[in-house]
């Protein structure tokens, strides 16, 4: 026992030699766990904020009959649609400021709620507190803490999975803190939505949001989700190839001592012992700040997540994160496997008695092309199976993933071959001894960089990748946008009966409108939208139609056709010319699709029709939304002129610029985590190659002195260990430019489509891929010239120690 | 005077993981000075009491009917609805109302039984109860009518009935001037019913329409305590005799004190006598396997004075009342010195 405690402490004493690599070590082992902690973390978060966001307000999976024109409306139409037959649940919603903090306080009748909110209804007690004076509210830990100092609510329930200053009270309650009594938000619909009388609901200018957003809701943070766990598989990976190959490379510099412990009679068994007790120490500091990092690190990026989930689900997030101690516990462990596994070679070794060879760096070119060609064996077979799960592709996220994986890791994994080959290709150019040496040596160092090289290859062709697909994706939304948001102006009238006042002055004032509006229906059983429009020159010369029969538009016009958009011709593979079905209330009718326009952005099936046929089947419901056609000089006269004459809200009407700019920014804040996610890869690659490279520094050395030593200057050596660098590094990019388009095509091609249910054309951004290369370069050119100032060029001694140590 | 139990229901009726726990609020009364109490000296006027009196604690509308169709298949109809007041304050103002209502309505046959169950907050329209034109309702549930003709109408899950209700014969106060003892003790409610409803109308049982005919017995009931600590169930019977004539019997029962009974003879020409628990007995004569529970469904009438001597047994054993709190609520039949119809229910 004695004996290994000895043991151990004379391999920690080592580190006292090479702190740098120690601190690189455990960095390194911190970042791998960071990386997937932070990933892990903000992933919870995301999940909880959006299930809670679902189940809460059961936007999900209950359709809500909303009022058209106010945000309020009377609570008497609740007693009046039960009455009918017609079961709902009011809810109201509003803003409440108490001292200085703005809460969101949601209303609710739990006795005709049908989903057991909350758990209540297996507990009478607290069934009783919620719906009697004093009534008990709930809360999150945190706003209970805000809450606390006022003596507004003498009854709180601790309900964590609330979202911060949310407070869940009874309706009566609400009505009265809010100031509305007799008012609510909404009702929740549980009876069929076609019950619903639609008088009752033109009447009361009620509308119903259909359910079906629930389906979109569900498969978008579904798709989110895998977004999300896909960049944390991704950067685990990245993470797992800097830490492997910096505790193989760190744990070489150990052989010395090692040997010299067996030479003085240790057995090989304490040996192990101890090299594993030292692991555990290594991992376990490594895992603990990795988990530490990863918490800030989700800190760091959780204001990015949260633009997202705004942006795509309009969910709030959390702004403190609860972390669960399960989380950290997982984290420690997959770090403290990922050493163990990391070590097994290095172990085995050992038990093999290989401990006689001094330094493994010393690689022949034999060997390292060996190893090359067993990675590109196995990564043509990854390649392979991606291929399969691409055969059997289908409609799946879960497969387009896979594949995307699959690919990325097979592609990579021919990275040695092809930089062994492009060096020889390279050295045929060459007749002097020198600069044969410089190639032969470059191919080592090519098998020692393999590892940083790959993480490099994989955040580089992600970086295109990602890029790739967001920049077509913001290409085609932005023309789509110019086509879908044609005309000048857009109006929001806030009720009905300042519709035709609206419209005198519109028309006076030198505009043509155009009427948006429609409402819910089911087509062959899926929730779907109809919309009206007025045929126009607008529409003829900007819709944004994807396919059209010649005569489309007439067609349409005419009341020939159906004009639907993409995600309803996928849904119902359908395509143009082809016959349509479709259920209307004046009956169901069968037309030919004429065109099929796309429409970004909305998870919601589509058609539109002719106003007048549109009108001949809803006649209850009328327009509230407009565009107004004018020229473009008169914007900015009719609009303060509009806002003189109407003294209403001021966002209800706004220009063509400004939504524009305001969609544009949604779209900004939905890849935003994205884009952060892929930069930090590129930033963690470069970091795995400065670290291989620091702990290569000395085995290199001895591989450098003796060209030293034939007169060959420090500075020119350096020179040249900067430039193989180098040159492996710009190869490596080169091959990952392909990999990165190939990626975006996936993503674009497949998982878009899987996801979203649109199809994006691709657009090539050769100025992102030269500003991409240009930062990775840079961080490459730090990362290699610092460990050579630091190793290389250090002093005369340090070349002539290597002889000395031979 | 119908289905005590239920109190218990109104008052915590979201009370099903802890049920009993219902019975402290039923059988004690936890504001013993602050409801209104029942006085024999305040006579039942109507309209007026048809209507709800918020001012006590629970109060309920009941009618149960035993109708045929033209083949002479029997079919049971329950309607019910029942309000509770959560604390003695009366207040009917919007959410803020203190008053709770529930309503269970069943279609029982030889071999089917369907029930449904719904629950309503007062002072917003969802529930309620109207004098004139007089109207109670839960949801799309209702019981209208002038208590001379009217209509019953309530839907479930794979069940509906649409039916009018028509009677010139005169409302039956119970008890003396219609206050009903309840318990050795005292405890006693307002009660009254019409037990000479003619009903006809059809019934929708899985999809398939049945056009009905038959007699059907409404109750009214309101107190603020009506069993005493020590009674702990329910059994009650109102029974329509083959000459026209009615049967009121109730047992409350009592867990040491024995049970306390009491009933209204009614005859043909709405004239009626109160029956005490010397004038008759009532007796079980087998119990019924419902699963888990034994059940009491066949019993022994015998009232020496009006020459009543019959046995009754259900329909269908299988009617029972799986609601918030259950119970058996089912019609039957008669045999012996009368032949006739009736509902038994039974609470556990």
């Amino acid at each position: 026992m004695r004996l290994t405690v000895l043991t151990i402490f004379a391999l920690l004493s080592q580190w006292r030699k090479s702190p740098f690599q120690l601190v690189l070590m455990v960095l390194s082992l911190s970042i791998a766990s960071a990386l997937w902690s932070g990933v892990s973390i903000i992933n919870k978060q995301a999940r909880v904020s959006y299930d809670k966001a679902g189940s809460l307000f059961e936007r999900s999976k209950v359709p809500l009959i909303v009022s058209s024109e106010k945000n309020y409306f009377s609570d008497s139409l609740f007693g009046e649609l039960r009455t009918a037959g017609i079961l709902v649940s009011p809810l109201i919603s509003g803003s409440l400021r108490i001292a200085t903090r703005n809460y969101e306080v949601l209303g609710v009748d739990l006795v005709s709620q049908k989903s057991n909110y909350l758990g209540f209804l297996s507990n009478s007690n607290r069934f009783l507190e919620f719906i009697q004076p004093p009534y008990k509210i709930i809360v999150n830990d945190l706003t209970r803490k805000n809450l606390f100092q006022h003596s507004l609510f003498p009854e709180i329930e601790i309900n964590n999975s609330l979202a911060d200053d949310t407070i869940i009270m009874d309706i009566s309650a609400a009505q009265n803190l809010l100031n509305k009594k007799g008012l609510i938000s909404r009702l929740e619909l549980y009876s069929p939505e076609y019950d619903v009388n639609q008088s009752f609901l033109t009447k009361n200018s009620l509308t119903i949001l259909s359910s079906d957003s629930g389906e979109d809701f569900e498969k978008l943070t579904r798709s989110f989700h895998l977004n999300l766990s896909a960049f944390g598989f991704l950067s685990f990976v990245v993470g797992i190839f800097i830490f492997y190959s910096a505790i193989n490379l760190a744990f070489e510099q150990k052989r010395k001592i090692v040997h010299l412990l067996s030479v003085i009679g240790i057995s090989k068994s304490i040996i192990t012992v101890s090299i594993f007790t030292e692991l555990l120490l290594i991992g376990s500091i490594g895992g603990i700040l990795g988990s530490l990092l990863g918490y800030f690190l989700a800190l760091l990026l959780l204001p990015d997540v949260s633009g997202t989930l705004r942006g795509v689900f309009g969910v709030p997030m959390k702004s403190s994160i609860v972390l669960p101690w399960s989380l950290w516990l997982i984290n420690f462990i997959i770090v403290i496997c990922g050493v163990l596994a990391a070590s097994l070679s290095y172990q085995i070794k050992i038990h093999k008695a290989a401990l006689i060879s001094r330094n493994t760096h010393n690689v022949s070119v034999a060997s390292s092309q060996k190893s090359a060609r067993l990675l590109s064996y196995i990564g043509i077979l990854i390649l392979l199976v991606g291929f399969i799960f691409f055969y059997f592709f289908s409609q799946s996220l879960e497969l387009a993933f896979s594949f995307l994986g699959c690919f990325l890791i097979g592609f990579t994994l021919l990275l040695p071959m092809v930089l062994l080959n492009t060096i020889t290709f390279l050295s045929f150019f060459t007749r002097s001894i020198t600069a044969k040496w410089f190639f032969s040596e470059t191919k080592t160092q090519s098998h020692l960089l393999n590892i940083a090289l790959m993480a490099i290859v994989l955040a580089f062709s992600i970086n295109i990748g990602v890029s790739g697909m967001v920049n077509s994706f913001k290409d085609t939304f932005t023309s789509w946008l110019d086509q879908r948001l044609a005309a000048e102006i857009y109006l929001r009238v806030p009720s009905q009966k300042y519709s035709t006042n609206v419209l005198e002055f519109s028309e006076a004032n030198g505009g043509e409108v155009l009427p948006i509006y429609g409402t819910n229906l089911r087509v062959h059983d899926y929730p779907s939208t109809i919309y009206a429009f007025k045929p126009h020159a607008t529409y003829r010369k900007h819709w944004p139609l994807m396919q059209c029969l010649k005569s489309c538009w007439d067609d349409i016009e005419a009341n020939n056709g159906w004009l639907i958009n993409e995600q309803l011709a996928r849904k119902l593979n359908v395509e143009i010319g082809e016959n349509l079905v479709i259920n209307l209330p004046v009956g169901n009718l069968e037309k030919k699709v004429s065109a099929i326009y796309s429409d970004y952005g909305n998870p919601k099936m589509q058609l539109m029709v002719p106003i007048d046929f549109f009108i001949e089947n809803y006649p209850q419901l009328k327009p509230t939304t407009y565009a107004v056609r004018v020229n473009k000089k008169k914007i900015n006269s009719f609009i303060s002129a509009a806002k003189m004459q109407f003294p209403f809200d001021g966002s209800w009407i706004t220009d063509q610029n400004s939504v524009k700019i305001a969609s544009l920014e949604i779209f900004d804040k939905t890849f935003s985590i994205t884009n952060s996610l892929s930069i930090l890869t590129l930033i963690i690659a470069g970091l795995a190659v400065f670290s291989t490279l620091v702990t290569i520094g000395e085995a290199r050395r001895s591989q450098l002195a003796p060209a030293w030593a034939m007169g060959i200057t420090k500075l020119n050596l350096a020179c040249q260990e900067f430039l193989r660098s180098l040159i492996l590094a710009i190869v490596s990019i080169m091959f990952a430019i392909p990999l990165g388009v190939a990626i975006s095509f996936i993503l674009t091609k497949y998982v878009n489509v899987s996801a979203f249910g649109w199809e994006l054309p691709i657009s090539i951004h050769l100025n992102d891929w030269v500003k991409l290369s240009s930062i990775t370069i840079s961080i490459l050119t730090i990362s290699i010239l610092a460990p050579l100032l630091r190793n290389n060029i250090k002093t005369t001694q340090s070349f002539l120690r290597t002889f000395n140590n031979e | 005077m119908n289905n005590l139990i239920h109190v218990a229901v109104t008052i915590l009726f979201m009370a099903t993981a802890n049920g009993i726990q219902s019975k402290s609020l039923v059988y004690t009364n936890e504001y013993p000075d602050e409801f209104a109490r029942v006085d024999e000296d305040t006579k039942i006027v109507f309209p007026r009491d048809h209507g709800d009196h918020p001012k006590f604690r629970t109060e309920w509308w009941y009618i149960t009917a035993n109708v045929e169709d033209s083949k002479g298949n029997p079919f049971g109809i329950q309607w019910t609805l029942f309000r509770s007041a959560l604390s003695p304050e009366v207040s009917n103002d919007g959410w803020e109302s203190n008053q709770m209502w529930m309503g269970h309505s069943a279609v029982t046959t030889s071999t089917f039984h369907f029930f449904s169950e719904k629950f309503a907050r007062g002072g917003v329209g969802q529930a309620g109860v109207n004098i004139s034109p007089f109207k109670a309702w839960i949801d799309d549930w209702s019981f209208a009518g002038d208590w001379k003709d009217g209509s019953l109408k309530a839907s479930g899950d794979f069940f509906s009935y649409d039916l009018t209700l028509s009677s010139k014969k005169p409302i039956v106060l119970h008890g003396r001037n219609g206050v009903s003892q309840k318990s050795f003790e005292g405890t006693k409610s307002y009660y009254y019913s019409q037990p000479f409803f003619k009903i006809k109308g059809s019934v929708e049982i899985n999809g398939k329409t049945h056009e009905v005919s038959g007699n059907a017995w409404a109750d009214r009931e309101w107190s603020s305590q009506i069993i005493s600590d020590s009674q702990i169930g329910w059994n009650w019977l109102g029974l329509h005799l083959d000459d026209e004539s009615k049967i009121m019997i109730f047992e409350v029962k009592g867990d040491d004190t024995g049970s306390f009974f009491s009933g209204t003879r009614i005859y043909p020409d709405g004239g009626s006598k109160a029956l005490k628990a010397k004038d008759f007995t009532l007796r079980p004569i087998n119990s019924s396997d419902l699963g888990n529970k034994n059940v009491q469904l066949h019993w022994e009438i015998i009232v020496p004075s009006e020459k009543i001597a019959i046995t009754i047994s259900p329909i269908n054993p299988k009617a029972y009342m799986e609601t918030s709190i259950p119970y058996w609520e089912g019609p039957v039949i008669l045999q012996g010195s009368h032949s006739g119809t009736g509902y038994l229910e039974i609470t556990m």
